[in-house]
């Protein structure tokens, strides 16, 4: 079956921002697919290139990047390929966007009505009356209490949980397949984030809507996703089913990650931690991006990019994990650990 | 028990709020009352580290900036060690400065762009030591770097030049540097990535023991709390719910609240949680109901609870909750 | 090496690894500015070995020179390259010792203002209270009157009462203290909403945390993140004040009519405008819009640039 997305060696540049300053790598070859329906959790730090990836899907790029090569293919087109106007009418209708502040994507001078229609009408040559029917049962899709009455409020009026729920319906109002939700709960607090994560996946499941899930927190994707992908300093060190990611991480970033959650240490004791600090894509050595920080760094992995390795489904960039000898034993050391 | 440090009593701040948008300037409407804590009653004893948990506008800020007295409160009084220090003047409050200091949330807001790491320590040092000679005091700067464990030989560089946990161990650094007995912690994590947090709070645990620190520690991270804490207190919309010893809390979480907090606590298991345990928002801090604060979330909530506001009443084990419910008994405790 | 000392060769290296030169180069219209403005200091400065005449020679020039039109015109004299004006004096050396004069007025002037304004800005926004009630109202109170209808009060007065003579030799002073008296304001406000802005940072509450007195508070930790906006301003009011005692001069209140001034000579000139002699009112005036332009374009790329260095880093 074709992939929903799929990306193939994708690289984003940045053009330095002084005079005098190199082009720098940002992505360095990226390569993911999504099949229909599947929920995919993108996993990394600050920094990492999560958002810039994102961005890159939907061609987005801030002032200064670009794409310098690779494929995003999207339901048989190639996204990066197509004029302006051309994206214009899959983002929206084909993909759907929910991002960490609900206030980036709805207009404070405009009522909840006017904007859900205003979105639908753009894309769909359908009466007034028709898209606010429309905008109303999606506003009750996600729970909204009382949705003819919160039509006609202000974003302004209405609580953070709310608002992002809004633009979830929004998100869901021209029935995409794809929707990347960018951090949508950062913003929101503990117990609305649950709230929040649940609604979000079970309208996917329910409508058959893939998900792309951007996030820092592999707590908070843990149930909710089929498959994550770790990222790391541009680059995609670990992509494999969540459940066996989290039960069984073969990628030694992953396994400190993992490691480091208070949640695994005993109170008081001392947490493991990662030494160092994800590096800057300027400062990435020729080899191995986490050779630095890594506990089991050998000669090889400063000199060399790994490739990434492992059965099927469940992929790291670690050359420990090459089919040999010393492969095993780390596996040993630290696999079991969790 | 040992002796109590901090005290606040019946401690209550609001503020007025103000138009932020233009069109705002022409409803005719009074500027609304925001209350940030309510009759706040709370003690920190010497050497302990309580932790205060709320969600994102619970007025965990608000009480920081209370305790440190950056804000001052419109009612009740703040002790420390036994005196009282909410209403002193800036000069009479020069005293306890520098055996109480804050480490904040963003570390980069925190550190002034224009000093470099080095200046950051020195200025301290030398503005309470002047008799330091240039050496001694680099020296000791050199020391309080390799303390939180940045290299020296980053000290000339500016904040926008560092990572951000090296600018929250700068953070950390410059609050040591004055040598206080009783640290406060606003979110001191929640800017930090995932991999820098485990360092950070590492940092925080080690030199609270070498130092035999008081810790009043604000987070929303349950995980963080279970770690460190030895009491904690959960606070919801300006109020304590519930203030308990961080075994009990974990073990029997008392109050609907905290119940629906621990649940809603991200679990590293790919099975499913059950739904949110409180449906609803927080009510809009302008409009806040009479009574209970959680009452329209709170599955327990009846008449009593929509117009008293629950006050703390202990247990037997010590522990201390605000809910009418567990007080006549409805829920099981 | 001690972190205290700078000494002024790592200050040379500090600067050489700085960007300005790269980020000048890269905008050409801010790079022939920087130019004009630096040509335009160092002729006011060297003024006496540049100029081929002293204007204020009296003795120097002869009447029967008058109104020579510049060497490219017919009947032009070779001794004055752009002429000569009514009084016979060398077009070209009156410019040079006119923008000598303007430049002066201009800096000296912005200065006071700088003074004044940061001083009261960073009181008012710092103290707040009633400090800073008092204050900005005098500063409302300064700006509903124009600043020109002021100076032009100011000087009418100080005129009469000093008497021409004894006026004429403190006027470039008077014209300073006037309009730097008269503009502080928008130092003061700017400056305020700064202080305001930066006050509310946690580094200010870190700072206060540490029992720092307010004076260290106020000098070392706000007012150096204040100064992007100053720098900015100062520029613009460079400008503003040059262009203002041209105005005050081209009315006959500002500088005495023997002194060269850019507006003076404009006004001169202005009488044989009609007489078929442009260019002694139009050369001072394409000097005055020139220096004017490049001021103000160079303040405009120093805005931008200071905007774009105040994010860090290319953001993910």
């Amino acid at each position: 079956m074709m992939p929903l997305l799929h990306i193939d060696d994708l690289w984003v540049a940045y053009n330095g921002r002084g005079p005098n300053q190199p082009v720098q790598n940002m992505l360095h070859g990226i390569s993911l697919s999504i099949q229909r329906g599947e929920r995919v959790a993108i996993i990394g730090e600050s920094g990492a290139g999560k958002s810039l990836l994102t961005m890159a899907i939907i061609n987005l790029l801030q002032e200064g990047a670009f794409i310098r090569q690779g494929k995003i293919e999207f339901e048989d087109q190639v996204l990066n390929q197509l004029t302006p106007e051309a994206l214009r009418l899959i983002r929206g209708r084909r993909i759907g966007m929910v991002f960490q502040d609900p206030m980036t994507n709805l207009n404070p001078l405009l009522t909840i009505e006017q904007q859900l229609v205003q979105c639908i009408r753009s894309h769909r040559r359908i009466s007034y009356q028709d898209a606010r029917t429309i905008a109303l049962h999606k506003l009750r899709l996600v729970h909204i209490p009382a949705p003819e009455s919160r039509l006609l409020q202000y974003p302004h009026q209405l609580s953070a949980g709310q608002r992002q729920r809004v633009t979830i319906a929004m998100a869901l109002s021209l029935e995409p397949a794809l929707i990347i939700a960018d951090e949508p709960t950062s913003a929101l607090d503990v117990t609305m984030q649950a709230e929040i994560m649940h609604l979000l996946n079970h309208l996917c499941q329910s409508n058959g809507v893939a998900l792309l899930f951007v996030s820092h927190d592999l707590g908070l994707v843990a149930q909710h996703t089929d498959r994550s992908l770790i990222m790391y300093a541009g680059r995609i060190v670990e992509d494999g089913p969540t459940a066996s990611l989290i039960n069984d991480a073969q990628h030694p970033y992953t396994q400190g990650l993992i490691k480091a959650l208070p949640q695994h240490s005993r109170p008081g004791s001392r947490l493991y931690q990662i030494p160092g600090q994800m590096p800057l894509p300027q400062q990435v050595g020729p080899g191995c991006a986490f050779a630095p920080r890594c506990p089991y760094t050998t000669e090889r992995c400063l000199q060399q990019i790994p490739a990434p390795q492992g059965p099927g489904g469940h992929q790291a960039s670690c050359h420990l994990l090459a089919s040999d000898a010393a492969g095993d034993s780390h596996m040993g050391h630290t696999g079991g650990s969790l | 028990m040992t002796q109590p440090l901090l005290q606040l009593e019946q401690v209550s701040k609001s503020f007025y709020t103000r138009p932020t948008a233009p069109y705002e300037l022409f409803r005719w409407r009074r500027p609304a009352r925001l209350s940030a804590v309510e009759q706040l009653d709370l003690t920190v004893y010497r050497g302990e580290t309580l932790c205060v948990v709320g969600e994102s506008g619970c007025g965990k800020s608000t009480m920081a900036r209370l305790v440190m007295g950056l804000l001052h409160p419109d009612e009740g009084q703040i002790n420390y060690a036994g005196q009282r220090i909410d209403h002193l003047k800036r000069h009479d409050r020069l005293a306890y400065r520098r055996r109480m200091q804050m480490i904040f949330q963003d570390p980069y807001t925190a550190l002034n762009p224009r000093l470099t790491v080095l200046h950051c320590l020195l200025e301290p040092l030398l503005y309470h030591q002047p008799q330091l000679t240039e050496q001694e005091a680099l020296e000791q700067v050199f020391q309080q770097l390799l303390a939180v464990g940045i290299d020296p030989a980053l000290g000339q560089r500016f904040p926008h030049q560092l990572s951000s946990g090296q600018r929250q161990r700068l953070n950390i650094a410059r609050a040591l540097s004055v040598k206080p007995e009783f640290i406060v912690a606003d979110e001191p994590l929640s800017a930090l990535d995932v991999s820098i947090q485990a360092q950070i709070l590492n940092l925080l645990q080690d030199t609270a023991n070498q130092q035999n620190l008081t810790f009043l520690f604000f987070t929303h991270n349950l995980a963080v709390v279970e770690h460190i804490a030895d009491r904690v207190a959960v606070m919801y919309e300006g109020r304590l719910c519930e203030l308990t010893s961080s075994r009990n809390l974990f073990k029997h979480p008392r109050h609907p609240y905290t119940q629906a907090l621990l649940e809603a606590m991200p679990q590293l298991t790919t099975s499913p949680q059950q739904g949110a345990k409180l449906m609803g928002d927080v009510p809009s801090r302008l409009q806040r109901p009479l009574g209970c604060s959680l009452q329209d979330r709170c599955p327990y909530a009846n008449e009593r609870c929509r117009h008293q506001v629950p006050t703390l009443f202990s247990h037997t084990d010590g522990g201390q909750t605000a809910c009418h419910a567990l007080q006549e008994g409805r829920i099981k405790p | 090496m001690s972190p205290f000392e700078v000494s002024s060769h790592k200050l040379w290296r500090r600067y050489r690894r700085s960007q300005v030169m790269a980020h000048l180069k890269a905008h050409r219209a801010a790079f022939v500015c920087a130019i004009v403005l630096l040509l335009a200091i160092i002729t006011a400065l060297l003024a006496p070995w540049l100029a081929p005449y002293n204007p204020g020679d009296l003795s120097a020039h002869d009447i029967m020179d008058a109104e020579l039109p510049p060497i490219w015109q017919a009947g032009g004299d070779s001794r004055f390259w752009l002429g000569t004006d009514g009084l016979g004096r060398d077009l070209l050396s009156s410019l040079i010792y006119g923008l000598r004069t303007s430049l002066a007025v201009g800096f000296c002037a912005v200065l006071l203002q700088l003074v004044l304004g940061v001083s009261l800005g960073l009181a008012a926004g710092y103290l707040g209270g009633w400090t800073d009630r008092v204050l900005m109202r005098l500063a409302d109170l300064q700006l509903a009157f124009s600043s020109l209808m002021l100076a032009i009060l100011a000087l009418a007065i100080v005129q009469a009462a000093m008497g021409a003579a004894s006026y004429s030799i403190w006027a470039p002073w008077i014209l300073v203290l006037v309009l730097g008296l008269a503009e502080w304001p928008q130092y003061a406000r700017t400056l305020r909403a700064s202080v305001m802005a930066e006050k509310q940072k946690d580094y200010v509450a870190a700072a206060e945390l540490l029992g720092f007195g307010d004076w260290r508070i106020m000098l070392r930790h706000i007012l150096p993140n204040t100064l992007s906006p100053l720098l900015i301003i100062s520029t613009l009011q460079v400008a503003h004040v040059i262009l203002a005692e041209a105005a005050l001069s081209f009315l006959g209140i500002g500088m005495p009519y023997y002194t060269p001034s850019l507006g003076g000579q404009m006004r001169d000139g202005f009488e044989y405008m009609l007489s078929g002699s442009w260019w002694i009112a139009l050369l001072p005036g394409l000097t005055l819009v020139l220096l004017l332009l490049a001021i103000n374009l160079l303040g405009d790329w120093l805005r931008d640039t200071l905007d774009i260095q105040h994010q860090d880093g290319p953001s993910l």
